[in-house]
């Protein structure tokens, strides 16, 4: 079993980022640790939190994103959870420590809002935006490949053509969507088990994506991404990360163009 | 293809019992034995007294090029021969007598000693020692002659040769044939050249290429100076043969000839080489020719689906996708058969037959494996250098459709059964013994499929036999029996036919381009898949993919009769003759659809598939998301009208009494009916409501002017039929005349513009071609909203109707129709760039034209739309075809005449087509001044606009182009 780090420290998202966690854990089959950083011991809401969900506390002293990324480090460590920022009503969508870490560690990131999964405490649902690269979706069918057999996830995957990607040709709708749709998901997912339904839509991805993840009432999306927040980049990951109740799921992918 | 003298026997006079023993094996295993010599048919036949029974066939070349033999159990018997005119033979005479003179005047005493066919023999060493040298003194006989040439201080037998050449120049011959084999010098109309093109073309038909020629003989080096005769086998035909030498060569071989020495003796052991590998059951090669294969090594996941495609192998009757022998995770294998489907209305789908090309259990890797289509014979090859090694051929028989053929060399490999099915809860493959066989069930219509496979020695021969019945499930007696057959024909004979089958279709239908070489091959391959995807006999049920793929669930559109037909009419009509058989076996349908919609005639469906109702999806959740209802199953009726124009346009290329009497007047009296109660006459017009066009963007309207026009084309085809045919009643067909004249057509002749539909011109005015790159899905891009409200057309729609019934149009309106709808056009149809490229030509837009139509020509190669994978766009490589006759060369098939006015872009050096007019084979050759139309018996032609009747015979006719100058 490997180890998936809830990093969290004294804000009210702790709870949110533990609840995640633990879900997340369960999709994958990974072990769930919690961490904290601090100066001296740990806080009380961390202490609190780890108490309440009846997991014991790691603590380490020091720098938060140097300490976070030594103790990911580790060969079984699968991915760290993080919380975005400390209350719904902060002025800054997510925390530069969170900021730092998403463009450091070289391990997929679960990015958790303050809000999520506050009702059920599951991920029912998860949206998998496809840009048709190779790279995207290698990323993410090797985190589906981990899915658990009784992981009862629903996942959805999300094409959006924008005016550059829309097609050349389209010569009866009544059926070109169902055979682009058949090859596209053989080109991109041919590996992933069990039904992926796939969602196309037009526009901007960066407003589109999120729209469809509220639509589609996912939990969580899926995001193969490049670390890179240069202005301009990563377009997508920027709007969900800032909206208030998607869990995010950063898949790292090689450097090089696109986001 | 070999010499004889010197190369199959010693001499004239040595027993040939072994050749003749070695060239009858070699035709019973269907290898073609071509013998090339200068002597008669007698010298030849009496030594070798081959009586071959085939299916391998012996030709010989005799008399020095000049007549050419096929030898079979009857004897020889006469294909060819170059009749000499009286003012030949005078030439010659004359030019013997002169080049004698000219010698004897410088001292050398030579001798006319024979006038043979086409030629005469000159002997330069008349003398008893020299009398009948045999081959292996060659080179002592060649000193004595060049000897006794210097004595008289002629420069050897170059000289003699020069004298000669003049001599018959000067006789009146422009193009002799001066020939020497030291002893002799020949002066003839023809030499080893003429045979051996004559040779390499009939091989060509028998779908034997030059890299499948072994070419020997034993004189390719010079000789005195002047090229060996053997050497003169050699060629441009014959680029890429093998060719070997078992001659003395005392200078040497030419480059590219293998000197293997060793006289008759050597050769036979060749001979006899091919015969083992025969029997070893080796793999056959192909003729790897640049224009006419297609090849992909390894595979690359992306593509690998629409490689699949492309590389599929039909017959007419079944398609098998080109997935490799061997399991690899991004293949999808797959054998569809023609009209077998599963599922009831739009779900009805092609169903997947028993694969009869797995092998395994073995996986291939992705760098090891390499692919090749021949389309000159469809064959596919497939090799494998893993740590399984495969080396294989495969094809499905067009000599029997139906009949699938896998040779394998795989020695360290199991290759599995020989039948695979693809659901085994329902298709059960049963096991009799060595054969296996299985019933798939279908709709209306069952299929059976029996195979079997004889491993030996690391050699998997394998057959399987197709067969589809009219009736949900049958017995597998059918498919047995031609499994019995084909094996009982055996490998090589499944083979030779199959590649004669292929050969004789290409030379009736292939197009050569000069000067762009991908357009070319990419051309090649669009025709290949329209022979290959349709049925020459029944009822040929062809979807918008063909037999290539499950996209469109195989259903048949008017893609069928309007873009892939016509290619089939001019080129073979037999097949285009089942496609409307197709449509006439389901006109009970039709009328009965007519009647449900309280009207009368045929109502044709949309879409249609087992029994011809209309199978069209209802509704579709688009790529935006949207869930649409789709309408085209009740409001695209110009289907109607479209398969009327089809069973018309069949009819115009063949002359076909018997359909236009019986099915095809059946065909126009029915559709015309319908238009009659589909119509509706206002005070302004007879109008037809609630329709959707070509362009579906907007839909539905009124008066849509391609319906309009072919329904009112319709109307009046029937009109004329019925007054041809007779048996319809005078005022019906004057209500036809009379309603055809009331339809309106939206044309307005202050502009020359038709409008597309009622209220087209009130749309936002948005030029699609200033706001997009095109082509472009714009009901995409813009949302389907927006284009319903903006004048963005989908594809050709009004310009369709200049396309398909341009006599329909207001003449002269093309040009600005094209000006106005092209940049209005969004190309969203793969079927829009071909038809624009063909009318961009009509209108001397030539460069546009060509674009446009590289553009189509590679909308599966390079998988323009992503979904190549689901099959072949057959419509579109129809639409290359109509770009290429129609548009470029301007071949249309009138009914009293075969109109040609050709357009040759700059960029194409020429352009070169095939057709069949009212049963006449006609080769039409476009340069840039001029084109020249052979054609094996008269044929009435138009060329260009102006009616200039001209007869066009076996040797042609040569016009300077118009150019549209007229």
């Amino acid at each position: 079993m490997d180890t998936l780090i809830a990093a969290i420290d004294e804000s009210a998202a702790a709870r949110a980022v533990v609840t995640a966690g633990l879900e997340i854990a369960r999709l994958f089959g990974d072990e769930l640790v919690v961490l904290t950083v601090c100066d001296d011991g740990p806080g009380r809401t961390s202490t609190e939190v780890t108490n309440a969900f009846g997991l014991p506390l790691q603590v380490r002293h020091g720098r938060a994103v140097s300490e976070i990324v030594a103790a990911a480090e580790a060969p079984d460590v699968r991915g760290v959870v993080l919380g975005t920022r400390g209350l719904p009503s902060a002025k800054r969508a997510v925390g530069s420590t969170a900021l730092e870490l998403i463009q450091t560690l070289d391990k997929p990131v679960v990015v958790v809002p303050p809000t999520a999964l506050v009702d059920t405490g599951r991920v029912h649902r998860l949206l998998v935006p496809l840009d048709g690269t190779g790279e995207t979706a290698a990323a993410v069918e090797l985190l589906l490949r981990r899915l658990q057999p009784d992981a009862e996830l629903d996942v959805v995957a999300l094409h959006v053509f924008d005016a550059e990607s829309i097609p050349a040709f389209s010569d009866q709708a009544g059926h070109e969507a169902e055979t682009w749709t058949d090859e596209f998901m053989r080109r991109w997912l041919p590996n992933v088990k069990g039904d992926v339904r796939l969602e196309t839509r037009v526009g901007r991805p960066a407003s589109v994506v999120p729209a469809v993840a509220r639509e589609t009432r996912s939990e969580a999306v899926a995001l193969a991404w490049k670390q890179n927040l240069s202005p301009g980049r990563a377009q997508v990951v920027t709007e969900l990360i800032a909206g208030p109740d998607v869990i995010v799921v950063l898949l790292r992918v090689a450097d090089g163009p696109g986001d | 293809m070999f010499d004889w003298d010197g190369t199959a026997v010693p001499d004239r006079d040595s027993d040939a019992t072994e050749v003749r023993v070695l060239v009858e094996a070699l035709c019973a295993t269907a290898m073609h034995v071509a013998i090339v010599t200068g002597t008669h048919i007698d010298n030849v036949d009496d030594q070798l007294r081959a009586r071959p029974r085939g299916p391998g066939r012996l030709l010989v070349a005799v008399n020095r090029g000049s007549e050419v033999f096929e030898v079979d159990e009857q004897g020889p018997r006469l294909l060819y021969r170059r009749e000499a005119s009286p003012a030949e033979n005078a030439a010659l005479d004359q030019a013997a007598a002169a080049t004698i003179e000219q010698l004897a005047a410088r001292g050398v005493e030579a001798a006319l000693v024979s006038q043979r066919l086409n030629r005469r023999k000159i002997d330069v060493i008349p003398l008893p020692a020299w009398a009948d040298p045999p081959k292996a003194r060659i080179d002592e006989l060649l000193a004595a002659v060049e000897a006794r040439l210097a004595a008289a201080g002629i420069h050897g037998l170059l000289e003699v040769v020069s004298i000669a050449e003049a001599a018959a120049r000067a006789a009146g011959l422009p193009d002799p044939r001066v020939t020497s084999d030291a002893k002799h010098v020949e002066i003839g109309l023809t030499d080893k050249s003429d045979a051996a093109r004559d040779l390499f073309s009939r091989l060509w038909d028998e779908g034997i290429g030059p890299g499948l020629v072994l070419v020997g003989g034993d004189e390719f080096g010079l000789l005195g100076g002047l090229p060996g005769s053997d050497s003169l086998m050699l060629v441009p035909e014959a680029r890429g043969v093998t060719c070997i030498s078992v001659g003395v060569e005392p200078t040497g071989v030419p480059p590219g000839v293998i000197a293997l020495g060793g006289g008759p003796a050597r050769f036979l052991e060749l001979l006899a080489d091919q015969v083992r590998r025969r029997d070893n059951r080796d793999v056959p090669g192909i003729d790897a020719r640049a224009g006419w294969t297609l090849s992909y090594a390894g595979i690359d996941h992306e593509r690998e689906r629409a490689v699949e495609a492309v590389l599929t192998l039909a017959d007419g009757t079944i398609g098998t996708s080109g997935a490799p022998l061997l399991s690899h995770p991004s293949a999808t294998p797959g054998v569809v058969i023609a009209g077998v489907y599963r599922g009831d209305d739009a779900a009805a789908d092609l169903v997947d037959a028993p694969r009869w090309d797995r092998l395994g259990p073995a996986a291939v890797g992705d760098e090891q494996l390499s692919r090749t289509l021949d389309l000159h014979t469809g064959v596919l090859v497939e090799h494998v250098a893993d740590t399984v090694q495969i080396d294989s051929v495969r094809f499905s028989s067009l000599a029997r459709p139906g009949t699938a053929v896998l040779r394998v060399a795989a020695p360290n490999t199991m290759p599995g059964p020989a039948l695979t099915t693809v659901d085994a809860e329902s298709d059960t493959v049963h096991r009799d013994g060595a054969t296996e066989w299985a019933v798939v069930r279908g709709k209306a219509r069952a299929a059976c499929v029996a195979a079997t496979q004889d491993v030996r020695e690391g050699i998997v021969d394998r057959v399987a036999a197709y067969e589809a019945l009219d009736a949900p499930s049958g017995a597998h007696d059918g498919a047995l029996a031609r499994l019995v057959d084909a094996r009982a024909a055996g490998f090589d004979h499944l083979l030779a036919e199959h590649r004669r089958a292929w050969a004789g279709r290409w030379a009736a239908a292939d197009v050569g381009i000069a000067g762009d070489d991908d357009l070319q091959l990419a051309t090649r391959v669009a025709l290949f898949h329209l022979m290959a995807s349709v049925a020459t006999s029944g009822d040929a049920t062809v979807g918008a993919r063909g037999l290539s793929g499950h996209g469109y669930r195989g259903h048949v559109f008017w893609d069928s009769d309007v873009f892939v037909l016509p290619f089939l009419a001019a080129t073979h009509p037999p097949a285009a003759r089942a496609m409307l058989e197709y449509r006439v076996r389901r006109l009970d349908v039709a009328m009965e659809a007519a009647l449900a919609e309280g009207r009368v005639g045929a109502r044709f469906p949309w879409e249609s598939a087992t029994f011809g109702d209309d199978v069209t999806p209802r509704s579709v959740r688009d790529r935006s998301g949207h869930v649409t209802p789709i309408r085209t199953g009740w409001a695209e009726v110009h289907i109607v009208a479209d398969i009327a124009w089809a069973a018309a346009h069949y009819i115009d290329w063949t002359a076909d009494r018997a359909f236009a009497e019986d099915d095809g007047h059946r065909l126009f009296v029915e559709t015309a009916r319908y238009w009659t109660s589909r119509v509706r006459v206002d005070n302004d017009g007879a109008h037809l409501y609630g329709v959707i066009g070509p362009d579906e963007y907007h839909e539905p309207v009124d008066d849509n002017m391609f319906t309009n026009v072919m329904a009112r084309w319709n109307l009046r085809r029937a009109a004329a039929s019925a007054q041809r045919v007779g048996g319809i009643d005078a005022a019906e067909v004057t209500k036809w005349l009379d309603l055809a004249d009331a339809l309106v057509d939206g044309f307005d002749p202050a502009t020359g513009v038709y409008e597309e539909f009622a209220g087209f011109h009130t749309l936002e005015p948005l030029l699609i071609s200033e706001v997009a790159r095109r082509p472009i899905v714009a009901d995409l891009l813009l949302g389907r909203s927006r284009v319903r409200a903006a004048q963005v057309v989908k594809q050709a729609d009004v310009l369709m109707a200049h396309h398909l019934v341009p006599d329909e149009c207001e003449g002269g309106s093309l040009a600005s129709n094209l000006d106005y709808y092209e940049p209005r056009t969004a190309h969203g149809s793969s079927l829009s760039p071909g038809v624009h490229a063909a009318l961009l030509a009509r209108v001397g837009r030539l460069d546009e034209a060509l674009s446009w139509l590289r553009l189509a020509a590679q909308v599966d190669l390079t998988d323009v739309t992503q979904t190549t994978a689901g099959g072949l766009h057959l419509a579109t490589m129809g639409s290359v075809w109509q770009a290429l006759a129609w548009g470029f060369a301007g071949v249309r098939a009138l009914p009293e005449a075969l109109r040609v006015d050709p357009r040759l872009p700059d960029e194409l050096d020429a352009l070169e087509l095939r057709v069949q007019y009212h049963g006449v084979p006609v080769r039409i050759e476009i340069g840039h001044e001029a084109t020249t139309i052979t054609a094996t018996r008269p044929v009435p032609l138009v060329f260009g606009e102006a009616a200039v009747a001209l007869v066009s015979g076996p040797d042609g006719v040569t016009v300077p182009n118009d150019n549209g100058r007229h």
